[in-house]
């Protein structure tokens, strides 16, 4: 039979990647590249601030030291950037040793490197219901279950989770780790309050758990006191033991680089090395150099702080907006800190289905299922507030609202036309009880 | 050697396969020897357009905006030829609530449909008619937005359960709706090409086989995700009437330069489905490949394409 074969190793592929598959909803967003969009979907730190003469001089300051830039480094990662990390961690108040950091390319890598040292395939995690989506990614190469548990404003409910972790011990299925995002969560901007983070590690040493720990956005606080990570109240009681803390540069500095790092106990390090090692060696020695010169000799405090006052304009023309233009059925997150804001519609809007008309008029968001592994959140939008400059985030708002409002319309009118077709005593429709439009 | 204008990118939903089948379009006309110029829709390309004044506009936009006529009117005015369809045909076959009506009106077969507008939702409580319309189809149904290319929006409805959130969501993509009987049967895809000073004639019959579920955006444009057999795997007789069918339907929607006419055969009897005056051009696209089961190399249809668009001069399409 002539067929013709488009995929002809398609018989080769691991049933893992065949299994993966491109989103609806990334198809959507491959049109975010459209002249004059607002984007309110990216996740990305504005290195606009950064700027090109502070950019050449930091290049220019590792330039002796070309061969060492240029060559391969040690798995863990230079010395002299494990001290900055260990000054940073400091900086968020999390006591570190130099030899219980270990450098990763990104947080993102360390993601997957502690997926890859802990999960079998069947194996559990348990994650904040929504959780960043990079890491439901980072973890889906391993065939893990994933176990999402509730979140309020005060962050995950740590009855819910006990009574997840009940579920599963019953079940018997092994959760290996609880993945959290403390501060300033990916995607709902929501910082877990301190009373949950001891009952959270309390959980964990319960069912003896590992808990992962990824602080991206920590350092960007624009209010209120700062939390003391997990990572730190463990130490308060001994020493590191079942929290793994994932750091990165992405937000302090710049994703560029791509560099981030695990601090953990050594055992774990050690596994975690194993595995690097066969992902990519080492981290790019050009980019740890750039980094500990920045840090060494710029004030990089002074340009985090930059940076969050920049933010915080931002979120404040964020909530602003959402107050003025939103209908008052929509209701949002206020994050102390952060790049994103997390809107949640009426129950029955389905942000997936509504993203073409958004998109339609030029504004784009992350709709919610995306943070979900089973398909929950769809009236759930992630509006990323720190790349869009305020006069665009309100006007931005202002075309989300009124699309949201026509979906709002359009599903009252159907309704009540349904009715009246109900009361002529016609066979009519009507909405799937609970189900997303 | 001309002066070409690609025009892709967009602003529909399918911007991205539209920079894939212009960038592979581009390729060939630089091979081919042509001074190629691309350009996206956006805020200068009237401009853009006036001053490189091009001997030709190759159009690689799919969708709203691209494909509907927009384009075409605009080139049209600026007296630049251009390829494929005319404004008129282009909107005909872009609404598949006008092309139905007019393929129907011709006596081509295509599926039963019902159309909603969100205007007489609004006004004149038309959801009320939903339930009736669905009934007098037969389910299953299918319910999608009018005006969108691809399978965005597009649901199939099982039950009456399934229709008011799947209505719902064609709304989502466009502010028309059909809904239309299901028909169950092999798809075959017919694309044609019109050769300058020549009749249009068909290219061959692609079948179109997804290895699970419905043929979907994703299972459009992912390679591996579809088969495809060329030419389709179907009785000689039904093939002749694949042919004369997708000729037909050419004809009564006004296409120029090339068109593809997408099938659905049940009981032996071709049902037209939806035609495409701009059909992808991508890899794994249908057309490109039937022409290269022929013989046809991409240059070689490129060229043709162009060189309809060339000959035929400014003068109005359809």
């Amino acid at each position: 039979m002539p067929l013709v074969d488009l995929d002809r190793f398609d018989f080769l592929y691991a049933t893992r990647v065949k299994g993966m598959k491109s989103a609806a909803t990334r198809d959507l967003m491959a049109t975010l590249s459209r002249p004059g969009i607002i984007s309110l979907a990216g996740g990305f730190p504005d290195t606009r601030a950064f700027g090109e003469e502070t950019f050449r001089e930091l290049s220019q300051g590792i330039a002796p030291d070309a061969a060492q830039a240029l060559q391969y480094g040690p798995t863990a990662g230079l010395e002299s950037i494990k001290d900055v990390i260990v000054e940073v961690m400091d900086a968020e108040g999390t006591p570190a040793r130099q030899e219980d950091v270990f450098v990763t390319t990104g947080a993102q890598q360390g993601l997957d490197l502690v997926a890859k040292v802990f999960l079998d395939e069947g194996d559990a995690v348990l994650c904040e219901g929504p959780t960043y989506a990079g890491a439901l990614n980072a973890f889906a190469a391993y065939r893990p279950k994933i176990a999402h548990a509730p979140m309020d404003r005060a962050g995950i409910i740590p009855v819910a989770a006990r009574e997840t972790l009940m579920r599963a011990r019953k079940q018997g299925v092994h959760v290996k780790f609880i993945y959290t995002v403390p501060n300033f969560q990916n995607p709902t901007g929501v910082t877990m309050v301190a009373e949950r983070r001891r009952e959270l590690l309390e959980l964990a040493r319960e069912f003896d758990l590992i808990i992962v720990e990824d602080n991206p956005y920590g350092m960007l606080r624009f209010e209120g006191e700062p939390l003391p990570s997990l990572a730190a109240l463990e130490q308060e009681e001994g020493d590191v033991d079942r929290v793994v803390y994932l750091g990165t540069f992405s937000k302090i500095f710049a994703p560029g680089v791509r560099l981030g790092w695990v601090h953990a106990q050594p055992g774990i390090l050690h596994k975690i090395n194993v595995g690097k090692q066969g992902a990519d060696l080492c981290s790019s020695n050009l980019s740890q150099m750039m980094i500990s010169s920045y840090f060494r000799n710029a004030d990089w405090r002074a340009y985090v702080k930059r940076l969050t006052g920049m933010y915080r304009e931002r979120r404040d023309a964020m909530l602003d907006s959402l107050a003025e233009f939103m209908p008052r059925e929509v209701h949002w997150t206020h994050p102390e800190g952060g790049l994103f804001v997390w809107a949640t519609l009426p129950s029955y809007l389905d942000t997936t289905a509504m993203l073409p008309r958004a998109i339609a008029k030029n504004v784009a968001y992350v709709p919610g299922e995306g943070f979900y592994a089973g398909g929950a959140g769809k009236n759930h939008m992630r509006l990323n507030f720190s790349f869009v400059e305020p006069e665009k985030i309100r006007r931005g708002v202002e075309i989300l609202a009124e699309t949201t409002r026509e979906r709002m319309e359009l599903r009252s009118d159907m309704e009540r036309g349904s009715r009246r077709g109900k009361k002529g005593g016609q066979r009519s429709a009507s909405f799937a009880p609970g189900a997303g439009g | 050697m001309a002066r070409v204008a690609v025009l892709r990118g967009g602003h529909s939903m399918e911007r991205d396969v539209s920079f894939v089948t212009g960038r592979r379009v581009q390729h060939a006309l630089e091979r081919l020897g042509h001074e190629v110029h691309p350009l996206d829709i956006e805020e200068g390309t009237t401009a853009a357009l006036m001053e490189l004044a091009p001997d030709a506009a190759f159009v690689c936009l799919h969708g709203p905006g691209g494909e509907d006529g927009t384009v075409q009117a605009l080139l049209e005015t600026l007296g630049i030829p251009y390829t494929g369809s005319g404004p008129l045909s282009s909107i005909r076959c872009m609404d598949k609530d006008y092309a139905k009506r007019a393929l129907r009106a011709s006596g081509i077969q295509t599926p039963p449909s019902r159309t909603f507008l969100r205007r007489a939702m609004n006004e004149m409580g038309a959801s009320a008619a939903l339930g009736v319309a669905a009934d007098s189809l037969g389910y299953p149904i299918v319910v999608k937005p009018a005006r969108e290319g691809s399978s965005f929006g597009l649901s199939r409805v099982e039950d009456q359960d399934g229709l008011l959130d799947a209505v719902y969501e064609a709304f989502g993509y466009d502010a028309k709706i059909l809904l239309e009987g299901w028909v169950d049967g092999t798809e075959v895809s017919v694309p044609i090409l019109e050769p300058a000073g020549e009749e249009p004639s068909v290219l061959g019959l692609v079948e179109i086989r997804p290895r699970e579920g419905t043929y979907n955006f994703e299972a459009k444009y992912t390679p591996g995700a579809t088969d495809f057999a060329i030419p389709a795997e179907v009785p000689q007789e039904t093939a002749v009437r694949l042919r004369e069918t997708a000729l037909t339907a050419y004809h009564t929607l006004g296409c120029s330069g090339y068109a593809r006419v997408d099938t659905i055969v049940e009981n032996d009897t071709p049902q037209v489905i939806d035609v495409k005056t701009i059909p992808g051009f991508t890899e794994t696209s249908t057309f490109p490949l039937a022409a290269e089961a022929t013989g046809m190399v991409f240059e070689e249809l490129v060229e043709t394409v162009l060189e309809s668009a060339l000959r035929g001069g400014a003068q109005a399409k359809l």
